[in-house]
Formats: structure tokens, C-alpha cells, sequence
């Protein structure tokens, strides 16, 4: 880092730029720098990240929204971020892409058809934000990092644990970030509600989890463009596409990505290890079917994980269906059930400002004659409230008066023995742009991943073993050095 | 008992002839329906068909169902047995007297079978390892029985009740009190089979999540404990074991046969099939002490004429959140339902035209709540707010919980209704429930053969 002070008082051209960004984003640096070191030149500043973006569709929107902004919304965008180059195989998708963001958000960005094109050409990129189908992961980031690129990868990571193996390999050798994209790791809710848990002992001892993302027959499938539009059969075959189903709705195939299990049980099931304080599941017994649609994926699917924490057992459910949209608590939720409490969180939002998240406390804590666990349990539960971690008890009063309370604590059975207390932390940008923040600010030296490879690749060992788990009609064993991505030989 | 015996030769004339009049009426699947006016009233306030009633076992289970039948006119409590001489037996026989039952305590069903001869019904509420002993001999002895769940806890057991049915030619009702329960009724009847409103049933959850204050050790006064030989003779080890025999192996099947049962026997009912499969994980994971898994999750793979259904269940013993209830999902609407009473909701996917027309037919109530958000003029955001209709159930049931099923049992008796969960439909269940156990143990799923659901 000796050299920082040369890099700044330089005239900043892209090469000096990149330098910068190469020597700030060793991972693990905890040097915090002063924004006003950067001098100013052609409106592009020295810590500026120029970021392609490869792939196009319903997803990448979101991303561009959070790292962009949305006007509509009133949503800031991400600060220093340029994007260089999109990059998608349907060519309507990435003339209309390159259009938008040129006329909405000012930023050129050069268009291409093949990501190896772009990385020959584009010499000034700094990242890369991969948002292809499953499949595409491991060749695209692996190009990417040799190419001297950090890689922001959403997940699931591979739908191949040998490809996910080599991600991880490329990024340590190359010495290049990977992000993978469980973008809940760096939502500010979560990160709270992980330390009620671990740190503050919310819950007391965790015993278990169960979640689910339930999805109606009208949402399970995205709607193909105008038939006018679509690419043509040789087109599609390039690039290792039977249709234009199979590219759209490549989530439903097995060559392309994981199933719904693997889309939306990740997101999950990563939260699961992440709250147990990093405990890898030890074992995975699952069911899962077709029978409904006929595709090649399992529409619903159920899986029971196994934990063993310095606490204890827990036993953990998921379920993924897209038969039915019904949920307590909206669709998709995560609760983490221990002796003293019970933690519910949701990505999700039901309002403007109405993150769902709940805290509630068993109620025989307020009833019991042990005075020593009783005054133990409420002060852990009264710091946390003094500290605006969690608000005060929840009054049935309110619900009336406030619908949007009502909502929630209206389906939920049996509330009166429960004393709710709201999680206050709440998230009102696009979910996720800290985790996109995170990464430029980790390529920048500001601050570690908060999902690099390596835990990406525990996750998808720990995903994708339940649809083998289904296969095998048994319950599937993990040793600990399964979740460890082979070593490159 | 001086009063008794001099009434008994009365009693006797009077006893045989409503026992044979009972017996005439309870021919299984009788369609009779009986005027109460036919049964004329005798001198001493009794009707022809009152029910002389066994309680065998006193506890808790059995003070719950006597709370129960003494809402129920027409019943007459003749006998208690319980092995607790000192605390339960005295409870409930103090219990009786204020209500007026003249009856005998036994500590010994066999002495009570021997000596009582008016008898006309036992009422099984004894530990799970009993049931099969008692309820046979109650048959034998000529009793209908009503027994609790779970039927048996080894289904050697379970066959020998099913068994004894056929040879005795009596009825036996199994304590899934929800079979009974009009709430229960309306949702199977009205709301599955007729207006199909959940479409394809696709998905059920269930769970019964009980807080650790609920599941701490049962204790007992120590001034009355029961006689180690007296424990011994009635295959207990010790008082402890007596208290809290669900969590032992051998006399209960720990929380996923006691609590799992009632709402597992519920997806089959309501899914009219039996389990294809199953597979499970529990453990003894917090109370370290138990021989049976206090922490248990299964997973039981259904085919019916729609199609597959996948159905969890979970019991915990350490958190109560959400309590207990069933949840039925669809590819039309989801039902949500428990036993305790107001808990119930009927939602509708959003693709799903309104369902106004079953709110005219009174199958369903718009739900209350709803109308009280949108007075409030609270607007919500609509994009991931409320992402399904809400509606009520328009059926309440302000009984005690298992007041209609014994009510189902009595009128059965007297033949004026079929028995909602007889013993083939007991032994169902108890095939489907303690598979759970051991496919905790084998760690794989495992299939059931449709033989395995026969006697």
C-alpha cells in the first residue's frame, strides 16, 4: 500500500485506475480510505470501477435498478460505478439493454453478443457482474477472473459442484474477487438478526429452523417475448439452447440450473448455516416431485437438514413449492425456532416501509417461577430494545388502527400467547444493493465479502445435495471436507 | 353402597332391559333414527337409553372426557378404574358424586369387569401400552368402547383391538376427536370434496410446536405416590415412569404418536388415501433424559386420484411458535385449520376467480378482519402485500374439543349415528404414525404396501 500516494497525485487514466483498484481489493485489507484523496479528471474519479455486465434478463434488471438507481422509486444508485460493456446472446434483449441504460442513466455501454469477444476487446474493465442461467457461471467467471476481472456471480453459484469447485480455485489463484450473489448476507436486517441470535442470544438455544418460498401456479414460469422477436433455431443452438423456452425458462431444466430448490432454497438454506454461526448441515433427507407440470426440475420439493451446533441439535425444513402462494407470513420467510424465542425474517416487504420481521418471546418466560432464568431472559430481551434492535412488546391495540400490523398478526394463529416484539432495522432500497455495495466497496479495500467463493460453494454443496438426497430416497451424510472445494491440481 | 344394593335387583330387571334395547339399536351402520319419544321414561328419572359408563383410567386424558360427557345428557358413569387408588380415582369418583353418578372404584378393569353387569360402555383412557388389554377385555366383556388415541402403541396391539371388534360385535370408537368436530366436518365436506376449493391439493404442513415449559416432567404428590408393587404389577418401573410414560419406549411413543396422530389421521381423512411413503428425522436432542425423540420432522409422500401430495409434519418440544394447526394447499386456495377453536382461515390464490358464490351458500364468511383493515382506510402496497384472499370459516364449535366425537359415540350406541373413526380407521392411522418412528431410526424413506393399512 506504499504506492497509494504515487497512484493519487498521478493523472488518473484508466491503467493507473485499475492499479489503484488492484491494490486496494487484496482481500482481507481493512484500510479505510479518505474519499477526498481522489482527485477529479474527466469526470471519472481514480476509485471509479467499470463493470460489464453479462447477461440480460429478468434478473440482471433488478441488479441494474440497485446499482443504478430507480427514479421511479426515488432510489439512489451505487456511487463510481460505470458500466462498460452488457453483453447477451438474444440480441433484442441486449439492444434494448444497451438503449436503456444509455437513454435513462447516461452510461455507454458497449454491446456484445459473446462474453469472450468482450473480454478480448475491453481492456479498461475492472468487474464483472455475471447474471446468466446456472450453467454459464463457471465458464463465464472463470474467463472473467483470468481476464484480471473481480466477478460478482449471482448464484446458485454452478449447477455443478465441480465447476463451483473451479470458481473458487480461479478466483484464489488469480488473486481476484468473487462475490457469489446470496445477497441476505449483506442486508442490514439480516446482518441484525443474525446477532440477536449469536451475539445477543435472542432465542436462547436454537433447536429449529423452518422456511419456505411457496409460489403460485400463475408465477412459476417467466412469459416468452413476442413470438416476432425470438432467435432462431440456429442461434439458439450456438449457445447451447433447444428453444426459446429453454433459454427463458432455463430454470426449469436440468442442464441449465439447479430447479426451484437450487434458485430459491439457496437463497434460504444459506441463511440457515449463516445464523447456526457457520455450521455446515451434517446430514439431508428430501422429497421433491414433477408430477404437476411434467418438467424436468421438481416443482415442490421438501428437505430436512440436520445440524450440529457447540448448542446442540437443530433440525431445519425448507420447502419450495409452485403449486401455491399462500404463506403466514406473505410467501417466503425464514423462522428460527430456540427454547426462549423465535425469530422470523423475510427478505420481503409488505409495505413501504414494513419489513417483514418478528422477534417473539416464549410466552412462560413471563410466567415462570424461576426468577433467575425469568430476569436472565428479559434483560437480554430489554438490552435489545434499549438498544432499538428490536421494538417494545407488540399491544393488540395497534392492530386495529394499523392495517398493515393487522395483516400479519391477523393470520397468525394463537398470537395472544406470543409477545411480538417488530425487527426495527429496516431495508428500504432495492435488496440487492448492499451486496452489490459490498463488492465494489470490497474491490476498493473498504471492506471484506460478505459471500466470497468459498462460502458460495458450502452452500451449493449443501443445496444440491438435497435433490440427490431425492434421488436416493435416503438420508445423505455430509463430511466436513465435502464443503471444501478440491484443492487445484 | 348400602343404597345400591338394595336398589341393584331393580336395577338388574331395569339394566337388562335397556342393555337389550341398546344392543338392538347399535347394530353397526343402523340407518334406524329414533324418535326420543319411543323411549319412555321410568320412575326413576333414567331412560331407556341412558348409558351406563367404565371409566378406565382417571388421569388427566380421562378427566377431560368426563368434563366432556357431562355435557352429554343420558350418560351414567357406573365405574372408575384407575391404579392411583389415592389421587386419581379419589379425584374423579369425588368428581361424579357431585354430579349425582352413583359408582364403584376399581383398581383392577378385570375385578370391574367381573363385578359390574349393568355395564354398557368403557371409556379407555389409559396409557398407550394398555389400550390393547383393555379395550379387548371391555369387548369381551360385551362394553362398546371409546379409546383414546393413540390406538396402540405396537400395531400387534392395534390388530388385536380390530380383531376383538369383529368378534364381539361392538363398537369402538378411536379418540381423533377432530373426525367429530363440525368445524372438521365442514372443511372436509363442503369445502374439499364438494366445492373443491383448494383445486389439487398439492402440499400439507402440519405442526404441533409445544413451548419447554409445556413439556418439563410431570411430578406427583408425595404424600399419595403409588405402591412400587402395585407400579410394578401394571408394568411401570416407578412413579416417574407412571407420570411421564409417553416419553418412554414400551408404553408411549413419545410426542410424534401423541400429538402427531390427531393431525396426521387428518391428512388422510381429508386427502381420502393413505401414505405411499415416509421419512423422518427426530432425535433426542434436548431432553436428554426421554427415551423417545422429543424434535421430530417427517415428510409422508400421499398419491391420490389428482396426484401426488407431499405432507410435513413436525412436533417440537421446546418452542411454541405457531402453536398447532393443519395446512392444506392447493393449487386454488390453501386452508388453514386447528383444533382451538377460531383458528381457521381459507385463502384463495390470485388467479383464482373471487369466490363470492360459496359466500352466499354460507360455505365460507368474508373475513372480519378484512373488512375491519379496510375501515381503518389503512391501503396497503399491493406488490407483495397481500398476496392472497382471506376468508373465515362460518361454522363454530364452542363444545369442549371432544364432546361431539363421544357424542358421535353415544349415538352410535344408540344407533343413531355411524361411528366417525372406528377401528379400521383407528388401525389407519396408527400403521401411518408409528412408521414415523422407525423411519427415524432406518434414516430412508420407506414405503407402505396398501396390505399394511389391513387387518
Amino acid at each position: 500500500m506504499t504506492n497509494n500516494k504515487e497512484d493519487t497525485g498521478s493523472s488518473v487514466n484508466g491503467i493507473d485506475r485499475r492499479e489503484f483498484l488492484q491494490s486496494t481489493a487484496t482481500v482481507g485489507a481493512s484500510l479505510v480510505l479518505n474519499p477526498a484523496v481522489f482527485s477529479q479528471t474527466g469526470g471519472g474519479k481514480a476509485d471509479d470501477i467499470n463493470v460489464a455486465l453479462i447477461g440480460l434478463g429478468e434478473q440482471c434488471g433488478r441488479l441494474i435498478e440497485a446499482i443504478l438507481g430507480k427514479k421511479t422509486d426515488h432510489q439512489k444508485g451505487i456511487e463510481g460505478i460505470r458500466l462498460k460493456a452488457v453483453c447477451d446472446i438474444f440480441p433484442y434483449r441486449l439492444k434494448y439493454l444497451s438503449r436503456q441504460l444509455q437513454r435513462g442513466y447516461k452510461h455507454d455501454a458497449n454491446p456484445y453478443e459473446s462474453y469472450e469477444e468482450m473480454l478480448a476487446k475491453e481492456k479498461d474493465l475492472d468487474a464483472a457482474i455475471i447474471v446468466t442461467p446456472d450453467w454459464m457461471h463457471a465458464p463465464m467467471t472463470i474467463a472473467c477472473l483470468k481476464a484480471g476481472l473481480h466477478v460478482y456471480c449471482e448464484k446458485e453459484m454452478s449447477n455443478n459442484l465441480e465447476e463451483a469447485g473451479k470458481m473458487v480455485q480461479t478466483a484464489q489463484q488469480t488473486g481476484k474477487l468473487l462475490q457469489i450473489g446470496h445477497q441476505r448476507r449483506s442486508n442490514p436486517r439480516y446482518q441484525v438478526a443474525e446477532k440477536l441470535i449469536r451475539e445477543h442470544k435472542l432465542l436462547g438455544k436454537v433447536t429449529n429452523i423452518n422456511a419456505q418460498w411457496n409460489r403460485s401456479v400463475e408465477k412459476h414460469k417467466v412469459p416468452l417475448p413476442a413470438e416476432k422477436i425470438w432467435m432462431d433455431k440456429a442461434a439458439l443452438s450456438k449457445y447451447g439452447y433447444g428453444s426459446m423456452d429453454e433459454l427463458k425458462n432455463w430454470r426449469w431444466y436440468k442442464k441449465y440450473g439447479g430447479g426451484p430448490l437450487g434458485d430459491l432454497g439457496s437463497h434460504q438454506i444459506d441463511v440457515f448455516s449463516w445464523f447456526l454461526g457457520d455450521v455446515k448441515p451434517k446430514s439431508v433427507l428430501a422429497s421433491g416431485g414433477n408430477d404437476y407440470y411434467k418438467y424436468e426440475h421438481n416443482e415442490n420439493v421438501m428437505a430436512i437438514y440436520d445440524y450440529q451446533t457447540e448448542e446442540g441439535s437443530v433440525r431445519a425444513f425448507y420447502q419450495v413449492l409452485n403449486t401455491t402462494g399462500w404463506g403466514t407470513y406473505g410467501t417466503y420467510y425464514e423462522t428460527f425456532m430456540g427454547d426462549v424465542g423465535t425469530l422470523l425474517i423475510s427478505e420481503s416487504v409488505w409495505g413501504e416501509d414494513n419489513n417483514i420481521g418478528w422477534a417473539f418471546l416464549e410466552h412462560y418466560i413471563k410466567e415462570t417461577d424461576n426468577a433467575e432464568l425469568k430476569n436472565a431472559v428479559l434483560k437480554r430481551w430489554n438490552d435489545c430494545i434499549r438498544n432499538k434492535l428490536i421494538g417494545g412488546e407488540y399491544e393488540m391495540s395497534k392492530e386495529v388502527s394499523d392495517g398493515s400490523i393487522l395483516k400479519i398478526g391477523a393470520s397468525i394463529p394463537g398470537r395472544k400467547a406470543f409477545h411480538y416484539h417488530p425487527l426495527l432495522r429496516k431495508l428500504t432500497r432495492s435488496v440487492h444493493q448492499p451486496h452489490l455495495e459490498n463488492f465494489f466497496d470490497a474491490i476498493r479495500g473498504k471492506a471484506k465479502l460478505n459471500c466470497p467463493g468459498e462460502v458460495g460453494y458450502e452452500t451449493a454443496v449443501a443445496v444440491l445435495k438435497a435433490n440427490e438426497a431425492i434421488e436416493e430416497g435416503k438420508k445423505l451424510n455430509f463430511k466436513p471436507e465435502d464443503f471444501n472445494p478440491p484443492k487445484a491440481g | 353402597m348400602e343404597f345400591t344394593v338394595a336398589m341393584s335387583k331393580q336395577k338388574i330387571q331395569k339394566g337388562i332391559n335397556r342393555r337389550s334395547f341398546l344392543r338392538s339399536t347399535a347394530a353397526a351402520g343402523a340407518g334406524l333414527v329414533l324418535s326420543p319419544m319411543v323411549s319412555g321414561q321410568k320412575a326413576s328419572g333414567k331412560k331407556v337409553d341412558d348409558i351406563n359408563v367404565a371409566l378406565l383410567g382417571a388421569g388427566t386424558q380421562g378427566q377431560v372426557l368426563i368434563t366432556a360427557c357431562l355435557k352429554i345428557p343420558g350418560i351414567r358413569f357406573k365405574a372408575v378404574c384407575d391404579i392411583w387408588t389415592d389421587f386419581n380415582q379419589r379425584r374423579v369418583s369425588r368428581l361424579l358424586d357431585r354430579y349425582g353418578h352413583e359408582l364403584n372404584t376399581y383398581e383392577d378393569y378385570q375385578e370391574m369387569l367381573d363385578k359390574e353387569k349393568d355395564l354398557d360402555a368403557a371409556i379407555v383412557a389409559t396409557p398407550d401400552f394398555w389400550h390393547a388389554d383393555h379395550a379387548v377385555g371391555c369387548l369381551k366383556a360385551g362394553l362398546h368402547v371409546y379409546c383414546e388415541k393413540e390406538m396402540s402403541n405396537t400395531l400387534e396391539g392395534a390388530r388385536r383391538i380390530v380383531q376383538a371388534v369383529k368378534e364381539a360385535d361392538k363398537l369402538l370408537q378411536i379418540g381423533h376427536q377432530r373426525r367429530s368436530n363440525p368445524r372438521y366436518i365442514h372443511c372436509y365436506e363442503k369445502l374439499i370434496s364438494e366445492a373443491k376449493l383448494l383445486g389439487r391439493i398439492t402440499t400439507i404442513n402440519g405442526q404441533w410446536n409445544r413451548s419447554k415449559a409445556a413439556c418439563q416432567d410431570l411430578l406427583w404428590p408425595e404424600k399419595v405416590p403409588i405402591d412400587q408393587a402395585t407400579l410394578e404389577k401394571y408394568g411401570f418401573k416407578s412413579m416417574e415412569q407412571f407420570r411421564n410414560w409417553r416419553w418412554y419406549k414400551g408404553l408411549g411413543g413419545g410426542p410424534i404418536v401423541d400429538l402427531g396422530s390427531h393431525q396426521i389421521d387428518i391428512y388422510s381423512w381429508f386427502l381420502d388415501a393413505n401414505p405411499k411413503s415416509i421419512m423422518a428425522s427426530g432425535g433426542i436432542d434436548y431432553w436428554k433424559e426421554h427415551e423417545w425423540y422429543d424434535n421430530v420432522m417427517a415428510i409422508y409422500e400421499y398419491e391420490t386420484k389428482q396426484g401426488t401430495v407431499r405432507a410435513f409434519y413436525q412436533t417440537i418440544t421446546t418452542n411454541s411458535s405457531q402453536g398447532y394447526y393443519e395446512t392444506f394447499m392447493g393449487d386454488e386456495g390453501t386452508l388453514v385449520i386447528s383444533e382451538a377453536s377460531g383458528r381457521s382461515s381459507v385463502y384463495r390464490e390470485p388467479s383464482v376467480p373471487e369466490w363470492d358464490k360459496w359466500v352466499k351458500l354460507k360455505y365460507l364468511s368474508e373475513s372480519a378482519k378484512k373488512e375491519e383493515a379496510s375501515k381503518s382506510g389503512a391501503v396497503l402496497d399491493v406488490r407483495e402485500t397481500v398476496p392472497v384472499a382471506k376468508y373465515d370459516l362460518p361454522v363454530r364449535m364452542d363444545k369442549p374439543y371432544h364432546q361431539p366425537h363421544l357424542e358421535n359415540f353415544f349415538d352410535a350406541i344408540r344407533g343413531k349415528a355411524e361411528l366417525a373413526c372406528p377401528a379400521e380407521v383407528g388401525y389407519e392411522t396408527a400403521v401411518t404414525v408409528l412408521k414415523a418412528n422407525e423411519a427415524v431410526e432406518a434414516a430412508r424413506k420407506l414405503d407402505f404396501k396398501s396390505e399394511d393399512f389391513k387387518v
